[in-house]
Protein backbone atom coordinates (compact mmCIF):
# COMPACT_ATOMS: atom_id res chain seq x y z
CA UNK A 1 0.00 0.00 0.00
CA UNK A 2 1.36 3.37 -0.55
CA UNK A 3 2.22 5.96 1.60
CA UNK A 4 -0.48 8.72 1.96
CA UNK A 5 1.05 11.74 1.41
CA UNK A 6 0.03 15.03 4.13
CA UNK A 7 1.60 18.31 4.11
CA UNK A 8 1.35 19.64 7.86
CA UNK A 9 1.69 23.41 8.29
CA UNK A 10 2.25 25.18 11.84
CA UNK A 11 4.13 27.92 13.43
CA UNK A 12 4.92 25.81 16.20
CA UNK A 13 7.79 23.83 14.71
CA UNK A 14 8.49 21.41 18.02
CA UNK A 15 4.87 20.57 17.40
CA UNK A 16 5.41 19.97 13.76
CA UNK A 17 8.05 18.09 14.20
CA UNK A 18 6.53 15.52 17.00
CA UNK A 19 3.29 15.03 15.18
CA UNK A 20 5.21 14.34 12.00
CA UNK A 21 7.60 11.08 13.83
CA UNK A 22 4.14 10.37 15.10
CA UNK A 23 2.13 9.99 11.82
CA UNK A 24 4.84 8.38 10.15
CA UNK A 25 5.37 5.87 12.81
CA UNK A 26 2.24 4.37 11.41
CA UNK A 27 3.75 3.76 8.43
CA UNK A 28 0.94 4.72 6.89
CA UNK A 29 1.91 8.14 6.20
CA UNK A 30 4.92 10.47 4.77
CA UNK A 31 4.78 14.04 5.83
CA UNK A 32 6.02 17.37 5.29
CA UNK A 33 5.90 19.99 7.23
CA UNK A 34 6.12 24.02 6.51
CA UNK A 35 6.19 26.64 9.23
CA UNK A 36 3.99 29.34 7.88
CA UNK A 37 0.90 29.50 5.26
CA UNK A 38 2.98 30.75 2.59
CA UNK A 39 6.00 28.35 2.91
CA UNK A 40 2.80 25.55 2.73
CA UNK A 41 1.40 27.01 -0.23
CA UNK A 42 4.59 27.01 -1.80
CA UNK A 43 4.90 23.14 -0.93
CA UNK A 44 1.64 22.54 -2.39
CA UNK A 45 2.16 24.19 -5.82
CA UNK A 46 5.42 22.06 -6.49
CA UNK A 47 4.05 18.70 -4.63
CA UNK A 48 0.98 16.81 -4.76
CA UNK A 49 -0.49 15.88 -1.32
CA UNK A 50 -3.82 13.72 -0.43
CA UNK A 51 -4.33 15.77 2.45
CA UNK A 52 -3.11 18.87 4.15
CA UNK A 53 -3.48 19.94 7.81
CA UNK A 54 -3.04 23.76 8.80
CA UNK A 55 -3.24 25.28 11.89
CA UNK A 56 -5.99 27.75 12.28
CA UNK A 57 -3.93 30.74 14.19
CA UNK A 58 -1.02 31.54 12.83
CA UNK A 59 0.85 35.19 11.92
CA UNK A 60 0.57 36.54 8.56
CA UNK A 61 -1.83 34.28 6.38
CA UNK A 62 -4.20 32.33 9.07
CA UNK A 63 -5.72 28.49 8.46
CA UNK A 64 -8.91 30.60 6.56
CA UNK A 65 -6.74 31.87 4.19
CA UNK A 66 -4.60 28.84 3.27
CA UNK A 67 -7.52 26.56 2.89
CA UNK A 68 -8.67 29.12 0.31
CA UNK A 69 -6.19 28.94 -1.50
CA UNK A 70 -5.45 25.16 -1.38
CA UNK A 71 -9.21 24.68 -2.51
CA UNK A 72 -8.89 27.13 -5.21
CA UNK A 73 -5.53 25.22 -6.10
CA UNK A 74 -6.94 21.54 -6.01
CA UNK A 75 -10.66 21.51 -4.97
CA UNK A 76 -10.38 17.74 -4.26
CA UNK A 77 -7.92 17.62 -2.04
CA UNK A 78 -9.19 17.71 2.00
CA UNK A 79 -8.26 19.89 3.95
CA UNK A 80 -8.00 19.83 7.54
CA UNK A 81 -8.07 23.17 10.23
CA UNK A 82 -7.16 22.61 13.57
CA UNK A 83 -7.43 25.56 16.45
CA UNK A 84 -7.75 26.62 19.84
CA UNK A 85 -10.81 28.26 18.90
CA UNK A 86 -12.25 25.80 16.57
CA UNK A 87 -15.82 26.41 18.22
CA UNK A 88 -15.73 30.19 18.37
CA UNK A 89 -18.09 31.48 15.77
CA UNK A 90 -15.96 34.96 15.93
CA UNK A 91 -12.89 33.83 14.53
CA UNK A 92 -13.39 30.60 12.11
CA UNK A 93 -16.51 31.87 9.65
CA UNK A 94 -19.27 29.49 8.59
CA UNK A 95 -17.64 29.28 5.32
CA UNK A 96 -14.55 28.00 6.43
CA UNK A 97 -16.26 25.94 8.43
CA UNK A 98 -18.04 24.46 5.53
CA UNK A 99 -15.20 24.79 3.17
CA UNK A 100 -12.45 22.11 5.69
CA UNK A 101 -12.81 18.71 5.24
CA UNK A 102 -12.61 18.37 9.18
CA UNK A 103 -12.06 20.53 12.30
CA UNK A 104 -9.71 19.44 15.10
CA UNK A 105 -9.45 21.18 18.50
CA UNK A 106 -5.92 21.84 20.13
CA UNK A 107 -4.58 20.39 22.02
CA UNK A 108 -4.55 16.90 19.32
CA UNK A 109 -4.83 13.78 20.42
CA UNK A 110 -2.85 10.89 18.01
CA UNK A 111 -5.83 8.99 18.22
CA UNK A 112 -8.53 11.09 17.66
CA UNK A 113 -5.99 13.10 15.07
CA UNK A 114 -5.81 9.39 12.54
CA UNK A 115 -9.36 9.76 13.08
CA UNK A 116 -9.62 12.97 11.42
CA UNK A 117 -7.54 12.16 8.52
CA UNK A 118 -8.99 8.82 7.96
CA UNK A 119 -12.33 10.83 7.67
CA UNK A 120 -11.28 13.37 5.87
CA UNK A 121 -9.30 10.88 3.24
CA UNK A 122 -12.54 8.74 2.81
CA UNK A 123 -14.88 11.78 2.23
CA UNK A 124 -12.48 13.40 -0.37
CA UNK A 125 -12.36 10.08 -2.09
CA UNK A 126 -16.01 10.46 -2.21
CA UNK A 127 -15.95 13.51 -3.43
CA UNK B 1 -47.80 130.41 108.76
CA UNK B 2 -50.39 131.22 106.13
CA UNK B 3 -47.50 132.76 103.60
CA UNK B 4 -45.66 129.54 103.70
CA UNK B 5 -48.70 127.18 102.78
CA UNK B 6 -48.79 129.47 100.04
CA UNK B 7 -45.68 128.71 98.94
CA UNK B 8 -45.85 125.37 99.74
CA UNK B 9 -48.77 125.38 97.29
CA UNK B 10 -47.31 126.95 94.84
CA UNK B 11 -44.24 124.68 95.32
CA UNK B 12 -46.83 121.86 94.75
CA UNK B 13 -48.19 122.97 91.95
CA UNK B 14 -44.85 123.71 90.40
CA UNK B 15 -43.64 120.34 91.05
CA UNK B 16 -47.36 118.76 89.53
CA UNK B 17 -46.92 121.13 86.65
CA UNK B 18 -43.23 119.84 86.33
CA UNK B 19 -44.80 116.32 86.77
CA UNK B 20 -47.20 116.46 83.83
CA UNK B 21 -44.33 117.87 82.03
CA UNK B 22 -42.44 114.84 82.83
CA UNK B 23 -45.00 112.30 82.44
CA UNK B 24 -45.58 113.88 79.17
CA UNK B 25 -42.32 113.69 77.95
CA UNK B 26 -42.05 109.48 78.46
CA UNK B 27 -43.24 107.57 75.03
CA UNK B 28 -46.22 105.67 76.51
CA UNK B 29 -49.56 106.98 76.62
CA UNK B 30 -50.29 107.15 80.34
CA UNK B 31 -54.29 107.83 81.81
CA UNK B 32 -55.48 107.71 85.08
CA UNK B 33 -59.24 106.62 85.50
CA UNK B 34 -61.73 106.77 88.28
CA UNK B 35 -63.72 103.75 89.51
CA UNK B 36 -66.12 104.47 86.72
CA UNK B 37 -63.74 103.77 83.98
CA UNK B 38 -63.51 107.63 83.15
CA UNK B 39 -60.82 109.62 82.57
CA UNK B 40 -59.48 111.98 85.39
CA UNK B 41 -55.86 112.73 83.88
CA UNK B 42 -53.88 111.94 80.69
CA UNK B 43 -50.50 112.59 79.51
CA UNK B 44 -49.30 114.01 75.70
CA UNK B 45 -48.39 110.65 73.94
CA UNK B 46 -52.12 109.68 75.21
CA UNK B 47 -53.49 112.67 73.32
CA UNK B 48 -51.58 111.91 70.34
CA UNK B 49 -52.68 108.45 70.41
CA UNK B 50 -56.73 109.44 70.43
CA UNK B 51 -56.09 112.31 68.84
CA UNK B 52 -59.32 114.04 69.92
CA UNK B 53 -59.73 117.43 71.94
CA UNK B 54 -58.82 117.47 75.42
CA UNK B 55 -63.32 118.32 76.05
CA UNK B 56 -63.64 115.22 74.42
CA UNK B 57 -61.03 112.99 76.57
CA UNK B 58 -61.47 114.35 80.07
CA UNK B 59 -63.80 112.15 82.01
CA UNK B 60 -64.63 110.00 79.15
CA UNK B 61 -64.98 106.38 79.34
CA UNK B 62 -61.65 105.00 78.00
CA UNK B 63 -63.10 102.34 76.82
CA UNK B 64 -64.83 104.39 74.56
CA UNK B 65 -61.64 106.30 73.96
CA UNK B 66 -59.60 102.97 73.09
CA UNK B 67 -61.58 100.61 70.63
CA UNK B 68 -59.85 97.27 70.68
CA UNK B 69 -59.50 94.23 68.95
CA UNK B 70 -57.94 90.38 68.45
CA UNK B 71 -57.20 88.77 65.10
CA UNK B 72 -58.78 91.10 62.78
CA UNK B 73 -62.15 91.67 65.03
CA UNK B 74 -63.44 93.98 68.28
CA UNK B 75 -62.63 93.03 71.31
CA UNK B 76 -65.37 91.38 73.22
CA UNK B 77 -66.22 94.33 75.98
CA UNK B 78 -65.80 91.76 79.07
CA UNK B 79 -62.26 91.03 77.13
CA UNK B 80 -61.14 94.96 77.49
CA UNK B 81 -58.24 95.20 79.23
CA UNK B 82 -59.57 98.23 81.13
CA UNK B 83 -62.77 96.59 82.00
CA UNK B 84 -60.68 93.53 83.53
CA UNK B 85 -58.82 96.03 85.31
CA UNK B 86 -62.22 97.65 86.52
CA UNK B 87 -63.84 94.23 87.26
CA UNK B 88 -60.71 93.37 90.16
CA UNK B 89 -58.31 91.65 88.39
CA UNK B 90 -54.94 94.01 90.04
CA UNK B 91 -52.73 93.49 86.79
CA UNK B 92 -54.22 93.03 83.19
CA UNK B 93 -51.71 93.59 80.33
CA UNK B 94 -52.08 92.43 76.88
CA UNK B 95 -51.09 93.07 73.21
CA UNK B 96 -53.99 94.46 71.27
CA UNK B 97 -54.74 95.41 67.66
CA UNK B 98 -56.14 99.60 67.82
CA UNK B 99 -59.23 100.14 66.07
CA UNK B 100 -59.08 104.12 66.52
CA UNK B 101 -56.44 105.04 63.83
CA UNK B 102 -56.15 105.46 60.64
CA UNK B 103 -53.42 103.34 60.55
CA UNK B 104 -53.50 99.54 61.99
CA UNK B 105 -51.14 100.02 65.12
CA UNK B 106 -50.63 97.11 67.96
CA UNK B 107 -50.52 98.31 71.06
CA UNK B 108 -49.42 96.97 74.35
CA UNK B 109 -51.90 97.90 77.53
CA UNK B 110 -51.23 98.10 80.95
CA UNK B 111 -53.96 98.49 83.34
CA UNK B 112 -52.81 98.64 87.18
CA UNK B 113 -55.48 99.34 90.56
CA UNK B 114 -54.31 102.13 92.71
CA UNK B 115 -55.90 102.34 95.46
CA UNK B 116 -56.05 106.03 96.88
CA UNK B 117 -58.68 105.54 100.17
CA UNK B 118 -60.55 102.79 100.84
CA UNK B 119 -63.25 104.10 99.10
CA UNK B 120 -61.50 105.21 96.13
CA UNK B 121 -59.93 102.96 93.90
CA UNK B 122 -58.82 104.43 90.43
CA UNK B 123 -56.81 102.31 87.64
CA UNK B 124 -53.87 103.66 85.87
CA UNK B 125 -53.49 102.48 82.34
CA UNK B 126 -49.91 102.44 80.32
CA UNK B 127 -50.29 102.44 76.55
CA UNK B 128 -47.09 101.42 74.42
CA UNK B 129 -47.48 101.17 70.83
CA UNK B 130 -45.73 98.41 69.73
CA UNK B 131 -46.37 98.57 66.04
CA UNK B 132 -43.06 98.54 65.06
CA UNK B 133 -41.49 96.06 67.07
CA UNK B 134 -44.29 94.12 66.34
CA UNK B 135 -43.46 94.28 62.37
CA UNK B 136 -40.03 93.78 63.27
CA UNK B 137 -40.61 90.24 65.50
CA UNK B 138 -42.82 89.38 62.71
CA UNK B 139 -40.22 89.95 59.87
CA UNK B 140 -37.82 88.16 62.37
CA UNK B 141 -40.38 85.24 62.46
CA UNK B 142 -40.34 85.04 58.51
CA UNK B 143 -36.72 85.26 58.52
CA UNK B 144 -36.35 82.62 60.47
CA UNK B 145 -38.99 80.61 58.94
CA UNK B 146 -37.26 81.11 55.37
CA UNK B 147 -34.33 80.38 57.05
CA UNK B 148 -35.60 77.22 58.14
CA UNK B 149 -37.33 76.65 55.11
CA UNK B 150 -34.14 76.49 52.62
CA UNK B 151 -32.38 74.66 55.08
CA UNK B 152 -35.08 72.04 55.31
CA UNK B 153 -34.38 72.44 51.36
CA UNK B 154 -30.99 72.06 51.31
CA UNK B 155 -31.16 69.26 54.25
CA UNK B 156 -33.25 67.91 51.24
CA UNK B 157 -30.63 68.24 48.59
CA UNK B 158 -28.07 66.78 50.07
CA UNK B 159 -29.53 63.74 51.04
CA UNK B 160 -30.63 63.50 47.57
CA UNK B 161 -27.09 63.95 46.71
CA UNK B 162 -26.21 61.38 49.11
CA UNK B 163 -28.24 58.91 47.50
CA UNK B 164 -26.91 60.35 43.89
CA UNK B 165 -23.28 59.60 45.21
CA UNK B 166 -24.67 56.22 46.42
CA UNK B 167 -26.39 54.94 43.08
CA UNK B 168 -22.47 56.57 41.05
CA UNK B 169 -20.83 54.65 43.48
CA UNK B 170 -22.29 51.38 43.10
CA UNK B 171 -22.55 51.56 39.29
CA UNK B 172 -18.49 52.80 39.51
CA UNK B 173 -17.98 49.56 41.36
CA UNK B 174 -19.95 47.59 39.21
CA UNK B 175 -18.24 49.41 35.74
CA UNK B 176 -14.59 48.82 37.61
CA UNK B 177 -15.70 45.19 37.98
CA UNK B 178 -16.75 44.86 34.72
CA UNK B 179 -13.68 46.07 33.36
CA UNK B 180 -11.69 44.02 35.74
CA UNK B 181 -13.07 41.28 34.33
CA UNK B 182 -12.90 42.34 30.76
CA UNK B 183 -9.00 42.96 31.63
CA UNK B 184 -9.04 39.27 33.46
CA UNK B 185 -10.57 37.61 30.19
CA UNK B 186 -7.96 39.44 28.09
CA UNK B 187 -5.10 38.04 29.89
CA UNK B 188 -6.51 34.61 30.23
CA UNK B 189 -7.18 34.45 26.38
CA UNK B 190 -3.95 35.40 25.79
CA UNK B 191 -2.53 33.33 28.17
CA UNK B 192 -4.59 30.52 26.85
CA UNK B 193 -3.58 30.42 23.40
CA UNK B 194 0.44 30.60 24.47
CA UNK B 195 -0.62 27.64 26.69
CA UNK B 196 -2.41 25.35 24.49
CA UNK B 197 0.60 24.91 21.99
CA UNK B 198 3.34 23.91 24.31
CA UNK B 199 0.02 21.13 25.69
CA UNK B 200 -0.12 20.12 22.27
CA UNK B 201 3.47 19.07 21.91
CA UNK B 202 3.66 17.69 25.44
CA UNK B 203 0.69 15.68 24.51
CA UNK B 204 1.75 14.54 20.95
CA UNK B 205 5.17 13.86 23.04
CA UNK B 206 3.63 11.83 25.31
CA UNK B 207 1.81 10.11 22.08
CA UNK B 208 5.11 9.29 20.68
CA UNK B 209 6.63 7.70 23.88
CA UNK B 210 3.25 5.39 24.05
CA UNK B 211 4.30 3.80 21.26
CA UNK B 212 7.96 2.86 22.20
CA UNK B 213 6.96 1.14 25.60
CA UNK B 214 5.73 -1.62 25.64
CA UNK B 215 3.23 -3.81 28.04
CA UNK B 216 6.68 -4.84 29.79
CA UNK B 217 7.15 -1.63 31.30
CA UNK B 218 4.24 -0.61 33.01
CA UNK B 219 5.87 2.18 35.37
CA UNK B 220 6.69 4.47 32.30
CA UNK B 221 2.98 3.65 31.03
CA UNK B 222 1.55 4.38 34.25
CA UNK B 223 3.83 7.83 34.14
CA UNK B 224 2.59 8.71 30.63
CA UNK B 225 -0.75 8.15 31.23
CA UNK B 226 -0.58 10.75 34.74
CA UNK B 227 1.43 13.36 31.87
CA UNK B 228 -1.62 12.80 29.41
CA UNK B 229 -3.67 13.59 32.76
CA UNK B 230 -2.16 16.38 33.82
CA UNK B 231 -2.31 17.60 29.97
CA UNK B 232 -5.86 17.28 29.95
CA UNK B 233 -6.47 18.86 33.32
CA UNK B 234 -4.36 21.72 32.37
CA UNK B 235 -6.27 21.64 29.30
CA UNK B 236 -9.89 22.24 30.97
CA UNK B 237 -8.11 25.02 32.93
CA UNK B 238 -7.52 27.01 30.13
CA UNK B 239 -11.04 26.04 28.65
CA UNK B 240 -12.72 27.20 31.00
CA UNK B 241 -10.87 30.57 31.03
CA UNK B 242 -11.38 30.79 27.26
CA UNK B 243 -14.77 30.33 28.45
CA UNK B 244 -14.75 32.85 31.03
CA UNK B 245 -13.06 35.37 28.49
CA UNK B 246 -14.84 34.61 25.46
CA UNK B 247 -17.94 35.83 25.90
CA UNK B 248 -21.11 33.76 24.64
CA UNK B 249 -23.62 35.71 22.88
CA UNK B 250 -26.69 35.11 24.69
CA UNK B 251 -29.86 32.84 22.83
CA UNK B 252 -32.68 34.11 24.85
CA UNK B 253 -36.15 32.70 24.60
CA UNK B 254 -38.98 31.95 27.28
CA UNK B 255 -38.18 29.15 30.20
CA UNK B 256 -40.01 28.07 33.32
CA UNK B 257 -37.36 28.99 35.94
CA UNK B 258 -38.03 25.82 37.77
CA UNK B 259 -37.84 23.28 34.90
CA UNK B 260 -34.31 24.75 34.24
CA UNK B 261 -33.07 24.35 38.34
CA UNK B 262 -34.45 20.83 37.90
CA UNK B 263 -32.63 19.75 34.55
CA UNK B 264 -29.59 21.25 36.24
CA UNK B 265 -29.97 18.88 39.07
CA UNK B 266 -31.05 16.13 36.68
CA UNK B 267 -27.47 16.69 35.80
CA UNK B 268 -25.64 16.38 39.20
CA UNK B 269 -28.36 15.06 41.56
CA UNK B 270 -26.82 11.46 41.54
CA UNK B 271 -24.01 12.68 43.36
CA UNK B 272 -26.46 14.39 45.70
CA UNK B 273 -28.07 10.83 46.79
CA UNK B 274 -24.36 9.07 46.83
CA UNK B 275 -23.18 11.78 49.63
CA UNK B 276 -26.35 11.41 51.63
CA UNK B 277 -27.67 15.03 51.02
CA UNK B 278 -31.55 14.94 50.45
CA UNK B 279 -32.97 17.57 48.11
CA UNK B 280 -36.25 19.37 48.59
CA UNK B 281 -37.92 21.02 46.39
CA UNK B 282 -40.08 24.67 47.06
CA UNK B 283 -40.59 25.84 43.59
CA UNK B 284 -43.81 28.48 43.34
CA UNK B 285 -46.49 27.21 40.68
CA UNK B 286 -47.21 29.63 37.90
CA UNK B 287 -44.34 31.50 38.25
CA UNK B 288 -44.68 33.97 34.89
CA UNK B 289 -41.21 32.85 32.36
CA UNK B 290 -37.75 34.39 32.32
CA UNK B 291 -36.13 34.88 28.89
CA UNK B 292 -33.01 33.43 29.30
CA UNK B 293 -30.51 31.49 27.41
CA UNK B 294 -31.45 28.24 29.32
CA UNK B 295 -27.84 26.79 28.75
CA UNK B 296 -25.94 28.85 29.65
CA UNK B 297 -27.65 29.43 32.84
CA UNK B 298 -28.23 25.52 33.84
CA UNK B 299 -24.07 26.16 33.83
CA UNK B 300 -24.99 29.14 36.42
CA UNK B 301 -27.30 26.45 38.34
CA UNK B 302 -24.99 23.39 38.09
CA UNK B 303 -22.03 25.20 39.16
CA UNK B 304 -24.14 26.69 42.70
CA UNK B 305 -25.03 23.16 42.93
CA UNK B 306 -22.03 21.75 42.70
CA UNK B 307 -20.50 24.06 45.30
CA UNK B 308 -23.63 23.27 47.80
CA UNK B 309 -22.11 19.28 47.12
CA UNK B 310 -18.83 19.86 47.86
CA UNK B 311 -19.62 22.35 51.00
CA UNK B 312 -21.60 19.00 52.42
CA UNK B 313 -18.88 16.06 52.44
CA UNK B 314 -20.71 14.72 55.43
CA UNK B 315 -24.07 14.77 54.04
CA UNK B 316 -27.02 17.34 54.55
CA UNK B 317 -30.00 19.19 53.14
CA UNK B 318 -30.13 20.89 49.92
CA UNK B 319 -33.52 23.42 49.44
CA UNK B 320 -33.96 24.98 45.71
CA UNK B 321 -36.51 27.58 46.09
CA UNK B 322 -38.41 30.00 43.51
CA UNK B 323 -40.52 32.22 43.81
CA UNK B 324 -42.32 36.00 42.51
CA UNK B 325 -40.44 39.19 44.20
CA UNK B 326 -40.71 42.45 44.19
CA UNK B 327 -36.97 44.12 43.30
CA UNK B 328 -37.21 45.76 46.50
CA UNK B 329 -37.68 42.93 48.65
CA UNK B 330 -34.34 41.20 47.26
CA UNK B 331 -31.15 41.26 48.92
CA UNK B 332 -30.16 44.56 49.28
CA UNK B 333 -27.20 44.22 46.24
CA UNK B 334 -29.52 42.57 44.02
CA UNK B 335 -32.24 45.27 45.00
CA UNK B 336 -30.03 48.22 44.05
CA UNK B 337 -29.31 46.50 41.00
CA UNK B 338 -32.44 45.45 40.00
CA UNK B 339 -33.98 48.94 40.67
CA UNK B 340 -31.44 50.99 38.89
CA UNK B 341 -31.60 48.40 35.89
CA UNK B 342 -34.61 47.16 35.60
CA UNK B 343 -37.85 48.36 33.91
CA UNK B 344 -40.46 49.67 36.43
CA UNK B 345 -42.77 47.35 36.77
CA UNK B 346 -40.48 44.30 35.97
CA UNK B 347 -40.75 41.75 39.01
CA UNK B 348 -38.27 39.36 40.27
CA UNK B 349 -37.77 35.57 39.70
CA UNK B 350 -36.10 34.74 43.00
CA UNK B 351 -34.12 31.64 43.02
CA UNK B 352 -32.62 30.08 46.41
CA UNK B 353 -29.99 27.29 46.48
CA UNK B 354 -29.38 26.70 49.84
CA UNK B 355 -26.89 23.62 51.75
CA UNK B 356 -26.67 22.76 55.28
CA UNK B 357 -22.74 22.69 54.46
CA UNK B 358 -19.47 24.17 55.96
CA UNK B 359 -20.53 27.75 54.99
CA UNK B 360 -18.11 30.32 53.77
CA UNK B 361 -16.05 32.56 56.64
CA UNK B 362 -17.09 35.80 56.61
CA UNK B 363 -13.97 37.33 55.12
CA UNK B 364 -14.01 35.11 52.18
CA UNK B 365 -17.05 36.48 51.40
CA UNK B 366 -17.17 39.26 49.42
CA UNK B 367 -13.91 37.53 47.26
CA UNK B 368 -16.67 34.59 46.31
CA UNK B 369 -16.49 36.37 42.94
CA UNK B 370 -13.63 37.14 41.96
CA UNK B 371 -11.58 35.30 39.23
CA UNK B 372 -9.52 32.46 40.40
CA UNK B 373 -10.65 32.56 44.04
CA UNK B 374 -11.09 29.25 45.76
CA UNK B 375 -10.66 27.84 48.75
CA UNK B 376 -10.98 23.54 47.28
CA UNK B 377 -7.72 21.43 47.30
CA UNK B 378 -5.18 22.10 44.12
CA UNK B 379 -7.28 20.74 40.86
CA UNK B 380 -10.41 20.80 42.21
CA UNK B 381 -11.38 24.04 41.29
CA UNK B 382 -9.59 26.85 39.09
CA UNK B 383 -12.01 29.10 41.12
CA UNK B 384 -14.01 30.35 38.03
CA UNK B 385 -17.20 28.95 38.98
CA UNK B 386 -18.59 31.75 40.17
CA UNK B 387 -17.22 33.92 38.49
CA UNK B 388 -18.40 33.11 34.94
CA UNK B 389 -21.79 32.34 36.72
CA UNK B 390 -22.02 35.83 38.09
CA UNK B 391 -21.01 37.21 34.74
CA UNK B 392 -23.72 34.94 32.97
CA UNK B 393 -26.23 35.93 35.83
CA UNK B 394 -25.61 39.86 35.08
CA UNK B 395 -25.85 39.45 30.78
CA UNK B 396 -29.27 38.32 31.85
CA UNK B 397 -29.70 41.79 33.81
CA UNK B 398 -30.15 39.21 36.97
CA UNK B 399 -28.10 39.36 40.00
CA UNK B 400 -26.35 36.46 42.11
CA UNK B 401 -25.70 37.02 45.74
CA UNK B 402 -24.40 34.84 49.22
CA UNK B 403 -25.18 34.81 52.59
CA UNK B 404 -23.18 32.33 54.79
CA UNK B 405 -23.02 31.20 57.93
CA UNK B 406 -19.69 29.52 58.77
CA UNK B 407 -20.61 25.99 60.36
CA UNK B 408 -24.27 26.55 59.59
CA UNK B 409 -24.74 26.43 55.59
CA UNK B 410 -24.97 29.25 52.63
CA UNK B 411 -27.53 30.28 50.75
CA UNK B 412 -26.97 31.09 47.16
CA UNK B 413 -30.05 33.99 45.36
CA UNK B 414 -30.19 34.64 42.04
CA UNK B 415 -32.86 36.96 41.09
CA UNK B 416 -33.35 37.33 37.79
CA UNK B 417 -36.15 40.01 35.94
CA UNK B 418 -39.30 38.94 34.55
CA UNK B 419 -40.29 40.33 31.92
CA UNK B 420 -43.75 41.81 30.92
CA UNK B 421 -46.06 40.11 28.14
CA UNK B 422 -46.11 42.99 25.54
CA UNK B 423 -43.00 44.88 26.85
CA UNK B 424 -40.03 42.85 25.22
Amino acid sequence: MTKRRILLIDDERDLCLVMKLNLERTGAYEVTVAYSGPEGLERARVAEFDLVITDFNMPGMNGGDVLHALKAMRPQAPVVLCSVYHDDANSITEGVRREADGLINKPIDHAKLLRTIEQALANGAEG
Amino acid sequence: MGGTTVSRADDLRTKLGKLEVALSAIVDALVWIDGDGRVQWYNAPFRRLVNRPDAAVLDARLVDLLPLGEGGRPLPPQAHPVNLALSGQPNAIGSYEYRGGDQPAVLEVFAARVQFSRQELNTVVAIRDITERRRAEEKEQRLAAEAAASAAAARKRAAELDTAYKELKSTQAMLVHAEKMAAIGQLASGVAHEVKNPLGIILQGVNYLEGRVGPKDPEEVEVLQMIKEAVMRSDKIVRDLLNFSRQRPLEPKPCDIAQVIRDSLGLVGKQFALHNISVQEEFTDGLPPVVIDENQMKQVFINVLLNALQAMPQGGELTLRTAAAAPESLPVELARRALAMWRPGEGAARCEVTDTGVGIPAEQLPKAFDPFFTTKPAGQGTGLGLAISRSIVEKHRGGITIASQEGRGTTVTIALPIVQEGAR
